[in-house]
């Protein structure tokens, strides 16, 4: 399997009035050509700022060090007009909140005829017309957009005209949710970024994109970022935890999911799963905040298994059987649970 | 052109302000084939309205209701072209201060602070009397003085646009960033700009006729304010002649009213919010 994209040591600070937020803590991240990669953790621990640096998108954050190699460039030494080339079309990303990402000021057809103006003219400026996405309206333009679409099941709603001609709010959240799928698959980009893919939508919609990530994952390189453990469940082949600005542990689904061995991991999973009339388990204390962050390992003053040692040292990325992960009770020559 | 005629539909002020403005343009367009004299012709002074001049004469004899049509050309002309210059100086400083934040950001709106706080009206008197009198330099006076609060107006808009998702996710695309103030922030501004420009013509005109009132205007060209300014200097209103008077004023009045119409109906289409608190 060939290496896509290796995430170096990457540290990202936002300077704050309150201080500087280190939003992300050398991360290491590695993704294959052709694997999906499942990224999980709380809210506020870092996910969204690490997929935007990918993309380096995390303005006003500023990556301090680190590499993002992606298919063999370095993506932190780009210039700005390279990095345009990169977004959309090497990677590509599908936005959470549906309802904010489309334009209200103008329908479907035009912004995913958008999409692929962007791609083709590269963000050119003045071959088209000043104010407006009115795009080129060509044969082969339409068919592009059709059989994407078709791609996504939305293909009914072209055929009778229930869709192009459509403003956003007219659509539900289900179906822009989609669109959105569809104007990133539009730039044909090797690996595709998805932010809460499912997070905003409702029972039914969300099997329906599911499905269509399920499909998606088949041919293309995917990172998906959520905290629905189902969604990452059915689609990822391997799985990433986060915890304040770390990856915790990584490793296989199947493994990560069946044997965790992080003590967040644990707990962060056993959330999900209780039956009727369980107490609501929970991960104690609060989210971590990342300008005064403990010392040692981070998790240290919500971890139940806390030892003196997690108090004073960071722990290390140690490789237990098929995963990696962060914790003092994996370090070698400790003893182990 | 049906996004516009969707903004245009609605509730009789607005109709009434846009009657009242088209009657007005073609007042202007039409001058030379519906007056019924030469505004520039001499005659005999000071009569009163009559079938042959409908509003009289003015101190040199010159038709009143002709004067008054042939001004409607100048002084609209110089209120649309005026504000035009405005608008447009004004969009484009509040776009690039608000898309670009940082330092050009600081520089523009320290500009467009300076501008905001000096007194208009001396600065265009004290502007015109170096330029000297022309209706070309009054437009370019009122253009480049006038930008600031549309700069203002627009930088507000585009920074909370900036922020948004579609904004974001065009970024995520790939698009540059003339790209997305282009196709992203523009079009989301065209409301607030036609608004504002409809606004800064009705603030032109009246600039154009204080400053012609002055003395600053073109003397020989007819508009609404020479019109007024001779009335007043030539005991028009010590004589108590007020078919020389009032219907310039009138007319200023009106077609300031007209285009305030318009323009608060077009915001409050923009803005739906604007319309519960216009209704309280």
């Amino acid at each position: 399997m060939k290496e896509l994209l290796k995430v170096t040591g990457l540290n990202v600070v936002f300077d704050t009035p309150a201080g500087r937020v280190h939003a992300n803590r050398g991360i290491n991240l590695m993704v294959n050509e052709n694997e999906t990669l499942g990224l999980m953790g709380e809210s506020g621990c870092g996910k969204t700022v690490l997929f935007l640096s990918l993309l380096r998108l995390q303005q006003p954050g500023r990556i301090v060090s680190g590499s993002i190699v992606f298919d063999g460039r370095d993506l932190t030494k780009l210039t700005t007009s390279e990095m345009q080339q990169v977004r959309g079309r090497q990677i590509a990303l599908v936005p959470q909140d549906h309802s904010t990402a489309l334009n209200p000021a103008f329908t479907v057809g035009q912004q995913l005829n958008e999409a692929l103006l962007v791609r083709d003219n590269g963000g050119g400026l003045w071959k088209t017309s000043l104010i407006g996405c009115s795009g080129r309206g060509s044969q082969a333009f339409q068919e592009e957009v059709k059989a994407v679409l078709g791609e996504l099941a939305l293909g009914d709603l072209v055929d009778t005209g229930r869709l192009l001609g459509r403003y956003p709010h007219q659509l539900s959240g289900g179906i822009r949710q989609r669109v959105l799928i569809a104007m990133a698959l539009l730039g044909h980009p090797r690996m595709l970024i998805a932010d809460e893919p499912t997070t905003a939508l409702d029972r039914a919609s969300r099997v329906q994109t599911l499905e269509v990530l399920n499909r998606l994952c088949e041919r293309m390189t995917m990172l998906i970022i959520s905290h629905d453990l189902d969604a990452i469940r059915t689609t990822c082949e391997r799985v990433a935890v986060m915890y304040g600005g770390r990856i915790i542990e990584t490793g296989p689904m199947l493994s990560v999911f069946r044997n965790p061995r992080h003590p967040y991991t644990r707990l962060f999973l056993s959330c999900q799963k209780f039956s009727r009339g369980d107490v609501l388990p929970e991960v104690t204390g609060d989210v971590l905040n990342l300008i005064d962050f403990p010392l040692g390992c981070s998790f240290h003053p919500r971890c139940p298994r806390a030892m003196p040692v997690c108090s004073e040292l960071e722990p290390a990325e140690v490789h237990v059987d098929d995963t990696m992960v962060a914790c003092h009770l994996y370090a070698t020559g400790e003893t182990t649970c | 052109m049906a996004r516009l005629r969707q903004v245009m539909q609605g509730n009789k002020a607005r109709w009434a302000g846009i009657a009242m403005l088209v009657l007005f343009i073609l007042c202007a367009m039409l001058a030379p084939w519906i007056a019924p004299l030469d505004p520039w012709e001499f005659g005999p002074a000071f009569l009163r309205p009559s079938t042959t001049n409908l509003l009289g004469t003015n101190d040199v004899g010159q038709d009143i209701f002709s004067e008054l049509l042939y001004g409607a050309r100048n002084s609209l002309l110089v209120g649309f072209a005026a504000a035009l210059l405005s608008v447009s100086l004004g969009a484009i400083v509040g776009l690039v201060a608000g898309f670009r934040k940082g330092i050009l950001d600081d520089l523009l709106m320290g500009a467009t602070d300076v501008f905001l706080v000096m007194p208009m009206l001396p600065l265009a008197i004290l502007v015109s009397v170096y330029l000297g009198p022309s209706i070309w330099n009054l437009t370019l006076v009122i253009g480049l003085l006038w930008w600031p609060s549309t700069a203002r107006v627009i930088r507000s808009q585009v920074l909370s646009i900036r922020e948004s998702g579609y904004v974001e996710s065009a970024r995520a695309l790939g698009a540059s960033d003339l790209w997305i103030m282009r196709r992203h922030v523009l079009p989301n501004v065209v409301p607030l700009l036609m608004a504002k420009f409809v606004l800064t013509v009705a603030v032109a005109m009246l600039m154009e006729a204080s400053l012609s009132f002055l003395g600053l205007g073109d003397p020989i060209a007819k508009s609404w304010g020479m019109m007024l300014r001779y009335a007043f200097l030539r005991g028009g209103f010590v004589g108590g002649l007020w078919w020389w008077y009032a219907p310039p004023g009138l007319a200023i009045g009106l077609c300031i009213l007209s285009l305030t119409l318009i323009s608060f109906s077009i915001e409050e289409k923009s803005d739906p919010r604007l319309k519960r608190v216009l209704e309280r």
